[in-house]
């Protein structure tokens, strides 16, 4: 019998970033299992087009194609600019040419020659529309000097996102960590680092054999898209001074990265702190597509039962109680605006749906109704009716959310895994464990 | 006659004194129901039930104790009287566990594995699992939350096994060992299997059992070149047989586990230990300014 104190500490920790989270935005989620209700609460904090997984798409006209769709099927044909771009871009960089995996198409680019202002006005990315994009690719090449680059229709044409090369990335993070330079540190964004951090943490927590390896690069593979962190800025903005905090996350993703599990532990425990410092949360949240929920049920499946044991003991804190959950919406529902209170009961009752039912959750579920019923009634609760009123209420959420302890699990994991196929960084952190566990000196 | 009631008597007590150890309580018990208690106890703080559990716990364990094995028992009682050591060990693991302290209870669980190791004795002796306990094993399994199954699920990850991946290698290791050693071990395997794979209905288990028994001996049975062309075969009939969801193999092991909590003959004991260490802690915060 191995007593574990990592456990109960993470548990705890959860605990408090639940009660920072519902603190600060109303809602006590778990913090390191990002879930739709926290882009609604981040979308009415910040009034930004979210789309949420599942649900309509709103501002983000934003649609994840099938698997099964090839990628010229379903892209616009009308927008071969950018692709004329890339071409007549080789006289700066060099490139791969275009690999299709899946349904999307990418390349690795590198340049060639050094940055100049010249290449910057009036090369690759001139159009003032595309001015993020732009400053996205000139950030990788001017810190990093290569990158990836995607295309994809369902993006109507935008480079929707770039992943630096892990072994540049991890030589940039060496330079990082040596010298105290922010500017040098900043090179790889302090959410980009989070989320690599938390995709290690679920791959080195499933303990997977080769062939349950492949099937996750194989899944990988097929995702047609990747998901967008939505409070990437926010965080970003948030760290970006604090040069303790972003000293922190690199030295997490250093030793992570390095498979140095007993200073990652005290990196985490040091990253915790610092969230505490500053009430802020370092992981950011991504947007699930269905795509990834399907490819998470194909992995989910082939893990053993003592592989699902190992991944609850490093990452135990993703089984939350929704009745938990639940009474403390309750509570905090009553302090939102009316049109706050439709975005967050829509995306809780969302989030415990899939919670209790699984990522298969039919679109009208009972829990779903349930749930609402429930923040309806409580929403005009003065404080004293609330206290009074506890009791049923606790009684009532457990009813409404009520779920056999195994299946919670299941779809807990499940979930976990789906955030984790829609991490941006997942693939590129998969292919890093790939080889080095190809090449283990 | 009195006289030789009195005699026996002090005999009696003077053997009980003999091979009972002073707890931390002043209540003396054996070194082998200690080991029991401490089991229980280890099962409860992995689960970490709240009051009300607790007090459902015990109505529904009421009666559902188990036996246990004699050699085990003795062989525990016997170490813990040649070496002192081992009681203190096995007192102060119940108190952290009871308290829910953390820190001492790693510290102690490290002093017992060095003595475990030392003496060569096992202190978590086998419980045989009751029929009660089997019959109030889904009650009391739905009594517990997700989070509460899953940190008894994580914080034993390393008992947790595949029933395939048992299998498969058994089917290898049994070869070439003596027909004795062979019985006992096709037995252990296929107990384990049939377990995981059939959970606690008899029935079922009984089937699974048969299975697994028979595919070990015709491994056990064929000679180096047939078993290597059989191999893929026999593999293939080991899936089947084990072939089994991972959550559902999951909550069986889970209802084994709560079924060895309630099988177990000290669990009483353990309980009403942590309800009271409950309530004291309870009374101590609504009391604190």
């Amino acid at each position: 019998m191995k007593i574990s104190g990592k456990i109960s500490g993470k548990i705890s920790r959860t605990a408090r970033k639940m009660t920072l989270l519902a603190a600060v935005v109303g809602t006590c989620l778990v913090g390191a299992n990002p879930s739709s209700a926290v882009l609604a609460v981040h979308a009415i904090a910040h009034r930004e087009p979210t789309h949420v997984a599942g649900g309509a798409p709103r501002r983000v006209p934003y649609a994840p194609p099938l698997k099964s769709v090839p990628a010229t099927m379903h892209r616009p044909v009308a927008r071969p600019a950018l692709r004329e771009n890339a071409i007549a871009a080789e006289k700066h960089w060099e490139h791969t040419g275009w690999v299709k995996t899946g349904a999307i198409e990418r390349h690795h680019f590198w340049l060639t020659r050094p940055f100049d202002h010249i290449w910057h006005d009036r090369g690759y990315f001139y159009r003032p529309r595309w001015w993020w994009w732009h400053h996205h690719h000139l950030w990788q090449l001017l810190w990093l000097g290569q990158g990836w680059a995607y295309w994809h229709g369902w993006y109507y044409g935008h480079w929707i996102t770039t992943q630096p090369s892990v072994i540049v990335s991890q030589s940039t993070n060496v330079v990082a960590d040596a010298g105290p330079s922010v500017s040098v540190a900043t090179a790889v964004a302090p959410s980009d680092l989070a989320l690599r951090n938390q995709a290690l943490d679920v791959l080195d927590g499933l303990q997977l054999t080769d062939n349950q390896f492949d099937v996750v690069h194989g899944a990988l593979d097929h995702l047609s898209l990747a998901g967008d962190p939505v409070d990437a800025d926010v965080i970003n903005t948030a760290i970006d001074k604090k040069a303790d905090c972003v000293a922190a996350i690199h030295r997490l993703y250093a030793d992570s990265a390095s498979g140095n599990d007993e200073q990652a532990a005290l990196d985490m425990d040091q990253v915790y702190k610092l969230e505490d410092k500053y009430e802020i949360n370092f992981d950011p949240t991504v947007v699930v597509s269905d795509d990834a929920r399907v490819q998470a049920k194909v992995i989910f499946d082939v893990l053993t039962p003592r592989q699902i044991a190992q991944y609850l003991a490093v990452r135990g804190q993703v089984v939350p109680d929704p009745s938990q959950i639940l009474l403390s919406a309750l509570d905090q529902c009553r302090h939102l605006t009316d049109a706050d209170f439709e975005e967050y009961s829509r995306c809780l009752a969302e989030r415990l749906v899939v919670l209790t039912h699984g990522l298969d959750s039919p679109p009208d579920d009972t829990v779903e109704r349930q749930v609402k019923a429930l923040l309806r009634d409580a929403r005009p609760l003065s404080d004293e009716e609330f206290a009074s009123q506890k009791d049923d209420l606790r009684s009532r959420s457990e009813q409404a959310v009520a779920c056999d302890p195994i299946e919670l699990i299941h779809h807990a994991v499940e979930w976990d895994l789906a955030n984790f196929m829609a991490n941006p960084q997942a693939k590129a952190m998969s292919d890093m464990r790939a080889r080095q566990v190809q090449a283990p000196s | 006659m009195r006289q030789i009631g009195v005699c026996l008597l002090i005999i009696t007590g003077w053997i009980f004194s003999f091979s009972a150890v002073a707890r931390a309580d002043g209540n003396a018990a054996r070194a082998s129901d200690l080991a029991l208690e401490v089991e229980a106890l280890r099962t409860l703080s992995d689960l970490r039930p709240n009051e009300a559990q607790l007090r459902q716990l015990r109505d529904l364990s009421a009666g559902a104790a188990g036996d246990t094995k004699t050699a085990e028992m003795e062989a525990i009682d016997s170490a813990a009287e040649e070496n002192h050591g081992c009681d203190v060990a096995l007192v102060a693991l119940r108190e952290a566990l009871i308290s829910d302290n953390a820190d001492a209870i790693a510290k102690n669980e490290k002093t017992l594995d060095g003595w475990e190791e030392k003496l060569q004795v096992n202190f978590s002796p086998r419980i045989m699992s009751s029929l009660p306990a089997r019959n109030a094993v889904d009650k009391i399994f739905n009594l517990f939350t997700g989070p509460q199954i899953a940190n008894l699920i994580a914080q034993r990850n390393e008992e947790v096994s595949d029933p395939t991946e048992i299998l498969l290698a058994a089917l290898t290791q049994c070869r070439g060992m003596k027909l004795a050693d062979f019985q006992a071990f096709n037995q252990d395997v296929s107990d384990e299997i049939a377990d995981l794979v059939a959970g606690v209905i008899v029935k079922n288990n009984r089937a699974i059992y048969s299975k697994v028994s028979a595919l070990m001996r015709i491994a056990f049975r064929l000679h180096d070149e047939d078993y290597d062309s059989q191999l893929p075969s026999l593999q293939d009939k080991a899936n089947a047989i084990t072939k089994i969801d991972s959550s559902q193999a999951l909550r069986h092991w889970v209802k084994w586990e709560i079924v060895e909590l309630i099988s177990n003959p000290q669990a009483n004991l353990a309980l009403n230990e942590r309800s009271s260490w409950a309530e004291q802690t309870a009374s101590n915060s609504q009391g604190a300014p």
